[in-house]
């Protein structure tokens, strides 16, 4: 409900649960949404974002200056206000999803999501107690709201409904990363529910309504589980334009010219004449021509996907005044699925564009595959956002004598597998239930491809893309940082920040096209003078691996994008793939095996350089290199430590992603004051270990406790400026006793001159003296009047140095020393592992 | 409706239905055995026959004529009828009996084969002898681990297994073919050997010699050729009898060679009420004197069929109110065979709150109460049903009944299963306001697949996890089948067998789920593109699902997921059992008891009270489409439903025929909300909006977080069964009402309803009360109340005016008001839908 922006503003949040070094993370920004063309101020909240000076915006258009507090009698210069920030957005900025990075002390925090509406949007503010539908909010059309659910409450609005117009009503939250698992509900002026929705757009609802009668009409919105907060923010619209619901074919050919059908609401020249439906309401269709791109290019907008959803390769399009819409890069030519077959032929290469029509739909199609060929079947439909699971089936056609044909099964697949396990301690969610598998032909001969939906669902907007042709390698990347963790499934997001001497790690994640095997050469450009990197090579035994940057000792502060690359040679080419950079939604922790951990893709790869925060040990091996060893035996790995002498009891060191690796990995703990230890590794193949000859890389985690000082400089600042303040006291009382004494002599001369005035007979002198009367009196006042605002003076610095002795109290209890668990990493180590010698 | 009783078009009816009872006493006889109603073939030694003679359609006279036979010496026949050879040839039975003008009755006689015995059949004779002397009851041989290392099938279901244990395990000592009468099995049967069971044949017994002759005839197990039996049938079929009286059953089995042979001596009985019918191992049913319908099922091997009686009151019957719908014409009718006058008309305040408690779970408001009181439309009862249908309080209301029904628990209650709990009570909250017709509704939840968030109904999968407990809940809930027995044998009260249970069960055995890493509320339900199918424990033959009553299991393709082919079978207008039991349940709802007692419990052997009703009320749910708010409305729409609660000196003991108004408590969470609307009182439950009304709650934890709840019987959705929420009223729930924390707190509240009155010093006293009465019970104090209540504030502000310091006057309007409104509260009009 309301938006207390003022009120709201500087909430201490406690120190996380976790005890690793601090880690920026930002959790709300309010508001999350605004115009173009405007300037407003912004409120975060989070952790760890002490002494944020700035904001860093995704466009770099958007600029955010601190709000300062003008000079005052104890401040002589103006001063910033924590987590507070005057945020101007060009009237040029396009409308779209951006990112918002805290920049403080501890450098960039995670990102946030923040939405820029287009400069005349209708957008108003949520005002007062509208929780019941008597103190509804009223809507106009187009009209964009930005509110806060309370808990256990509802918010309500109230609009005008004429019988028969269509209108939107869509909720922005999950999206923007809020929390609410917003209810959306639409009641008649009578309290009789009409509609309802949750989870249309991800967990954001979407209402399609055409009012049965001329009215008023109410919309209520409350959380799922009733919660509420800051947290618990939504953008709502009510709406009567058009509304794009999904185009098809979803794919087109890469430079060629084509016709697609625009599936929606609102549509301006839509027709309903194909009578589509989805969920009961009516889909206008609108073909349009368009130009497919050449070449994909990495979207510059923010997706609330999930990871392998937001990584398939589109270009969007926008009819005027709708909602962007994805299209797809098809992988083949383009053939759609004709309902009316019960068994399609077609021709390979091709991708099919086509729908799970019904809940239960299965649809095959005849294809004519040659002997030895590699094919790849590959099926994009959860990857578009679709609410389904395929499952893919291959079966060769044979015919007897009588022409009758039988189905042999050649091969199925359900899902790829799974880049989660436990032991990888990974909270990125990189998989999807999109299944893909090869295939070479014995023999030419025609083939059956069935593809069905395991989930059921199934509608006008249930699409899928099958392609069928010959293998094209490729692979893409994503990154995400993390916390080190002390059990399983919590999960945290993170942002990198590399102390003085220390290292951060990145997860990189491949997903392989085609089953390609070739190594992946990872390296980070852009990286500041005093921080390096060794290229990371995902070899065709491995799909993930770690990215170790180092700071040196005297590496400078630096906040900024990085970029991670990376590298594969197909075809005979050098392919270069940019990695795009995930995180996790919300910090999690969880005990049992519950977690419920949401990711999604960032715009940006940042690095915050801390030069004020060394990190107590880094760890590596004394010798850089290649190392080798026969399947079955085992390699002893010398570790050095580089130390600080912060460190307070034993650093526990272990194999960090290294690939089929699962529980019981060695461990070897170092001493307290050992600098050096052995890691023993058995590259034994086991229930533990699943180990195939290969090239592999991981790195090392040590994991200990060290001295810490959170942020000393701050407390020292702050005391400093406690004494400063107490300093101001004597001038103050000085000034006051000044005055007082100002009075006492302004009262003498008035108590003088009063008895002179009255005693005098001579008119003329009287005069005088009742002149000298006034101005003795008006003394007094002026002297009475300086007293009161130096002893005010004094009030207001009694309060003012007590909020600043809280706030030093605060920032010296963090700055104490105290022991803190923090995580080093070495960079990566390289295993050839070679096949066992057979012996004769 | 006025509230007058009406001489109307349904006495021309009742009078009909006498009218055949004055027929029959003119002295119609008739004459049948278990094979039929024409001559009697005896064949064989031991050929047996059940005579019965009927004076028209209801009186048996069998025990009151006189049987001769003429010539004596082929046959011979006792007082109770039943017939034995005694030698080979013809004669004629002549029945006489002693009702003025009744002509004899003569039935020709043939006993064929005297000489030869008939061959003992192990299925059709012998185990039969197992279960008419209990050796193979659930607590003697056919426990699960048998009875000292010998062990029967129950019932007999499984003949086989039956032979296998006696003829081949322990090394075949229990029966000796060479030295017969030496078996174990029978000389333990017999006592002759130490038997914990005692002796069970007489040696010589009719029964002892046929286990005899089969083991002299070398154990076989089964003839070629051997007839089976298909079906039974018992006569007669049902009566209107009077209290006190007998009726001889005859049992025919008809055989796979086409054969019909008399069983009425080897077929058991069990009487469903023995308060009002008991019944011999003859075939005799004893009439109690109570009246009412009562039923006997006949059981022989694993077919049943069941005889039912109505003993009527035979009061005087001389007006029926005017039918509203076909609902009053079979409920008037049966009235009028039961000779019990039914109660007048309820009056339009208690007709508008308990309408207004039954369809939207609340009480009327005080302005709903004065729009209706004061209405003279003579639609008005029709309209205000119409308005609380369309009314969201309805799917809020009936929702929780569901959300019951389908166990919608959140057990640990971590977040996410506590969101897909609420998508799960939203949706089905859903389906109701939108009036989805009850067999789309159903087979979405059968078919449902996908995640719990985008289709909630997958969330009935989520806590019924078990392949097995799936089924027996869609069994019970949906079909009114109980399958439940039949995990481990063949059901006793029904037909279904293990390979039923088991073959019903395949079609849940593709559905599986699909974890999300960290992610549990993204888990995905689906059809595993497999060949469905279960195994058999006993036999681990693998089953293909099967419908049940089908003779055969479905072909279904492993692309094709079979509970579509499931819900398809449950939605057809031809299912026997799926409208049944939705319209049992709604029925029971309205008027506390089922048509079929408990309501989920549908079978031949446990059969309706009004079964023209149960079938017409069935037919009228699917001609409709399948609509709930439709079916509703034809219930509160009849008089029955509109009939006054209070007795009248004759139907005061009638608990079956609906001849008033049941009174029942109010539910759990109904009572809670009508507590709160009268005290002014808001609820507070963990995760839900604030002031949620309880009939709102999701799932389970609301009951857990009130004690008031548990106390009043709110189901913690462990079963699926109904009876899981308790109606009964007991000594906790009068003293929590009366003098608990909870209760107290809401009667105090500042801002409660007692503070509000008391404060409203600008209207009189009895407008106050009227409000409260009004609130409480639809209905303005009568005098008598009235009188005591404006006595009670005079006492109170007299206590005050004397010594206002102890009691301040404000304080003791306060205190008064909520004196008065405890009171309210803890009458039995107040907590009785009535």
């Amino acid at each position: 409900m309301r938006v207390l922006l003022a009120a709201a503003c500087l909430i201490l949040i406690p120190l996380p649960g976790f005890a690793f070094m601090p880690n920026p993370d930002l959790l709300t920004v309010a508001p999350a949404v605004a115009k173009a063309g405007t300037t407003f101020e912004m409120t975060t909240t989070g952790k760890e974002l002490e002494g944020a000076k700035a904001l860093r915006f995704s466009h770099p258009k958007i600029t955010a200056a601190p709000v300062l507090l003008p000079a005052d009698d104890f401040y002589p210069t103006p001063r910033p206000v924590e987590g507070k920030f005057t945020v101007t957005i060009p009237a040029e900025v396009p409308p779209g999803v951006y990112e918002v990075r805290s920049h403080g002390y501890f450098g960039l925090s995670t990102a946030r999501p923040f939405v820029v509406f287009p400069s005349g949007s209708a957008e108003i503010l949520e005002s007062g107690d509208h929780s019941t539908a008597e103190t509804a909010l009223a809507l106009e059309s187009e009209n964009g709201v930005l509110g806060t659910l309370d808990a256990g409450r509802f918010d309500w609005y109230r609009f005008a409904g004429k019988k028969g117009e269509r209108l939107l009503l869509e909720v922005l939250a999950e999206r923007l990363d809020a929390k609410g698992d917003v209810l959306m509900a639409v009641f008649d002026s009578g309290g009789r529910e009409l509609e309802n929705s949750r989870h249309h757009f991800g967990r954001d609802p979407f209402i399609d309504f055409t009012p049965p009668a001329d009215g008023d009409y109410f919309v209520s919105l409350s959380d799922a589980l009733y919660g509420g907060g800051r947290e618990f923010f939504y953008h709502l619209r009510l709406s009567r334009g058009p509304h794009v619901d999904f185009v098809f074919p979803p794919a087109g050919e890469p430079g060629q010219k084509r016709a697609f059908t625009f599936f929606g609401r609102n549509l301006p020249n839509g027709s309903l004449g194909d009578n589509w439906s989805v969920k009961g309401k009516p889909l206008e269709t609108l073909e349009v021509s368009l130009d497919v791109p050449a070449e994909a290019t990495v979207p510059t907008s923010f997706s609330p996907a999930i990871p392998r959803e937001s990584m398939v390769p589109t270009f969007e399009h926008t009819l005027a005044g709708a909602n962007p819409v994805s299209i797809g890069f098809a992988t083949a030519p383009v053939v759609t699925e004709d309902a009316k077959s019960e068994f399609q032929t077609v021709a390979v290469p091709a991708e099919i564009a086509g729908r799970f029509d019904l809940p239960g739909d299965v649809d095959p199609f005849r294809v004519s595959l040659k002997k030895g060929t590699t094919y790849w079947i590959d099926v994009f439909c959860h990857r578009l956002g679709v609410s389904a699971d395929p499952v893919v089936t291959v079966e060769k056609i044979a015919k007897d004598a009588a022409g009758k044909e039988s189905y042999t099964l050649v091969g199925t697949n359900d899902d790829l597998p799974s880049f989660y396990s436990q032991e990888s301690l990974d909270d990125l969610n990189a998989d999807s239930l999109d299944p893909a598998l090869s295939l070479v032909p014995d023999a030419d001969a025609d083939y059956r491809i069935t593809l069905g939906n395991q989930s059921g669902g199934g509608s006008a907007a249930h699409l899928y893309r099958l392609a069928i042709r010959e293998a094209k390698p490729d692979f893409q990347l994503i990154t995400g940082t993390e916390f080190a963790k002390t059990i399983n499934n919590d999960a945290f997001p993170a942002s990198p920040v590399l102390r003085r001497g220390g290292s951060v790690v990145y997860r990189v994640i491949a997903f392989r096209r085609d089953g390609y095997d070739g190594d992946i050469t990872v390296t980070a450009a852009g990286l500041p003078a005093g921080v390096s990197a060794k290229p990371l090579v995902l070899s065709g035994s491995s799909s993930q691996g770690f990215l170790t940057l180092w700071a040196t000792p005297d590496a400078a502060a630096w906040t900024g994008a990085i970029a991670i690359t990376g590298t594969a040679k197909i075809g005979g080419k050098d392919l270069v793939r940019g990695a795009r950079p995930a995180s996790i939604i919300w910090g999690k922790r969880v005990f049992g095996n519950q977690a419920q951990v949401r990711s999604r893709l960032d715009l940006e790869t940042v690095l915050s350089v801390l030069d004020q925060e060394v990190e107590p040990t880094r760890i590596e091996l004394k010798e850089d290199k290649v190392w080798t060893v026969e399947l079955g035996k085992s390699l002893d790995f010398p570790i050095k430590l580089t130390e600080t002498g912060t460190r307070v009891g034993s650093l526990a060191v272990n194999v960090h992603g290294f690939p089929g690796l699962k529980r019981g990995a060695p461990t070897p703990t170092l001493g307290e004051t050992e600098k050096e230890g052995i890691l023993k590794m058995a590259f034994t193949p086991g229930g533990n270990f699943e180990l195939k000859p290969g090239r592999y890389q991981f790195v090392l985690r040590g994991v200990g406790n060290a001295k810490y000082r959170q942020n000393p400089a701050a407390a020292e600042a702050a005391a400093a400026e406690v004494a400063r303040l107490k300093g101001l006291k004597a001038p103050f009382t000085e000034e006051v006793a000044k005055a007082k004494a100002i009075v006492v002599a302004a009262e003498k001369t008035l108590a003088e001159a009063k008895p002179r005035e009255a005693s005098t007979a001579d008119d003329a002198a009287r005069d005088a003296l009742k002149g000298e009367v006034t101005a003795a009196q008006a003394g007094v006042d002026a002297a009475k009047k300086v007293v009161q605002d130096a002893e005010a003076k004094l009030a207001k610095l009694a309060t003012t140095e007590e909020a600043a002795m809280k706030t030093a109290t605060a920032l010296e209890t963090k700055a104490k020393e105290r022991t803190q668990q923090f995580a080093t990493y070495s960079l990566p180590i390289t295993v050839e592992v070679t096949a066992a010698v057979v012996k004769k | 409706m006025p509230a007058t009783l009406r001489c109307s078009h349904a006495i021309p009816l009742i009078a009909g239905l006498l009218a055949a009872t004055v027929a029959a006493q003119s002295g119609d006889l008739s004459l049948r055995t278990g094979a039929g109603a024409g001559p009697i073939v005896l064949k064989g030694p031991e050929a047996r026959s059940q005579v019965i003679v009927m004076e028209g359609k209801n009186r048996d006279l069998t025990r009151e004529v006189k049987f001769t036979l003429e010539p004596a010496g082929i046959a011979a026949i006792d007082s109770s009828g039943y017939l034995v050879p005694i030698g080979e040839g013809e004669t004629t039975l002549v029945v006489t009996s002693a009702a003025a003008g009744a002509t004899p009755l003569r039935v020709p006689i043939s006993v064929i084969d005297f000489a030869k015995p008939q061959p003992v059949s192990f299925t059709n004779d012998v185990v039969p002898v197992f279960t008419r002397n209990h050796c193979n009851a659930g607590g003697c041989h056919a426990k699960a681990s048998g009875q000292n290392g010998f062990q029967l099938s129950l019932l007999g279901y499984e003949p086989a297994s039956d032979y296998d244990n006696i003829v081949r395990y322990s090394r075949g000592r229990r029966v000796a073919p060479s030295a017969p009468e030496n078996s174990m099995l029978l000389m333990k049967a017999s006592g002759e050997l130490p038997h914990e069971g005692g002796a069970r044949l007489k040696k010589g017994s009719e029964d002892y010699r046929k286990i005899l002759r089969w083991i002299e005839g070398g154990v076989v197990f089964r003839e070629e050729n051997e007839a089976t039996v298909e079906r039974i049938e018992v006569f007669p079929k049902n009566i209107v009898t009077t209290p006190g009286s007998t009726q001889q059953l005859v049992v025919s089995a008809t055989f796979s060679d086409g054969t019909v042979r008399d069983i009425t001596r080897v077929a058991q009985y069990e009487a469903n009420q023995p308060e009002r019918a008991t019944s011999a191992e003859t075939g005799l049913v004893t009439f109690s004197n109570r009246t009412g319908s009562t039923a006997v099922l006949v059981r022989f091997q694993e077919h049943i069929d069941t005889f039912t009686a109505m003993i009527p009151l035979g009061g005087q019957l001389t007006a029926l109110p005017e039918a509203a719908n076909f609902i009053d014409k079979q409920i008037f009718a049966q009235l009028g065979v039961m000779g019990i006058p039914p109660s007048g008309d309820t009056s339009d305040s208690l007709f508008l709150r308990r309408v207004t408690l039954d369809i939207a779970g609340r009480l009327p408001t005080l302005e709903e109460t004065a729009a209706f009181l004061d209405s003279t439309e003579p639609d008005r009862r029709a309209k205000k049903i119409d308005a609380l249908l369309d009314s969201t309080e309805y799917a809020d209301y009936f929702a929780g009944k569901w959300a019951g029904i389908l166990r919608n628990k959140v057990d640990s209650g971590v977040d996410w299963i506590a969101r897909d709990s609420h998508a799960f009570h939203a949706w089905i909250r859903s389906s109701l306001n939108e009036n989805k017709p009850y067999d789309a509704f159903v087979s979405d939840l059968i078919v449902a697949t996908g995640k719990s968030i985008e289709n909630p109904a997958v969330n009935w999968y989520r806590v019924v996890i078990d392949g097995k407990e799936r089924m027996e809940n869609i069994a019970q809930v949906f079909l009114g089948i109980r399958m439940q027995c039949a995990q481990c044998h063949h059901h006793p009260y029904e037909q279904w067998s293990q390979n039923d249970y088991f073959a019903f069960t395949a079609f849940f055995s593709t559905l599986e789920k699909k974890g999300v890493p960290k992610l549990p509320e993204e888990d995905i339900y689906f059809h595993a593109q497999k060949a469905a199918l279960v195994e058999h424990p006993g036999t681990k033959e693998k089953l293909k699902p099967k419908l049940l009553g089908a003779a055969a299991p479905l072909e279904i393709p492993a692309t094709q997921d079979p509970r579509t082919h499931l819900a398809q079978w449950m939605r057809a207008k031809e299912n026997p059992y799926f409208a049944k039991m939705l319209v049992n349940r709604y029925w029971k709802h309205f008027f506390s008891r089922g048509l079929v007692e408990p309501e989920d419990d549908i079978r031949p052997s446990n059969p309706a009270t009004h079964p023209a009703l149960f079938e017409e009320l069935a037919g009228s749910f699917v001609a409709s489409g399948f609509d709930l708010k439709e079916l509703i409305r034809t219930i509160t729409n009849s008089r029955t439903y509109q009939m006054s609660g209070d007795p009248n000196e004759q139907n005061a003991d009638d608990e079956q025929n609906y001849a008033r108004y049941y009174p029942k408590r109010l539910q759990a969470e109904v009572l809670l909300d009508s507590v709160n609307d009268v005290t002014g009182a808001v609820n507070a439950f963990t995760r839900q909006p604030q002031a949620v009304r309880a009939i709102a709650l999701p799932n389970e934890r609301g009951t857990l977080e009130s004690e008031f709840l548990m106390m009043f019987g709110r189901p913690s959705m462990d079963t699926a069964c109904e009876c899981e929420r308790t109606g009964e009223a007991n000594l906790g729930q009068s003293l929590h009402l009366l003098n608990s924390d909870t209760i107290q707190a809401k009667l105090t509240a500042a801002n409660g309803r007692a503070a509000t009155l008391a404060k409203a010093t600008d209207r009189s006293d009895e407008d106050r009360l009227s409000e409260l009465y009004l609130r409480a019970l639809s209905r303005g104090p009568g005098p008598e109340e009235l009188a005591i209540a404006l006595a009670h504030l005079k006492k109170k502000r007299d206590f005050s005016a004397a010594d206002p310091a102890r009691l301040p006057k404000a304080q003791a309007e306060k205190e008064a008001f909520e004196d008065i409104v405890w009171v309210v509260l803890n009458t039995k009009e107040f907590m009785f839908n009535r």
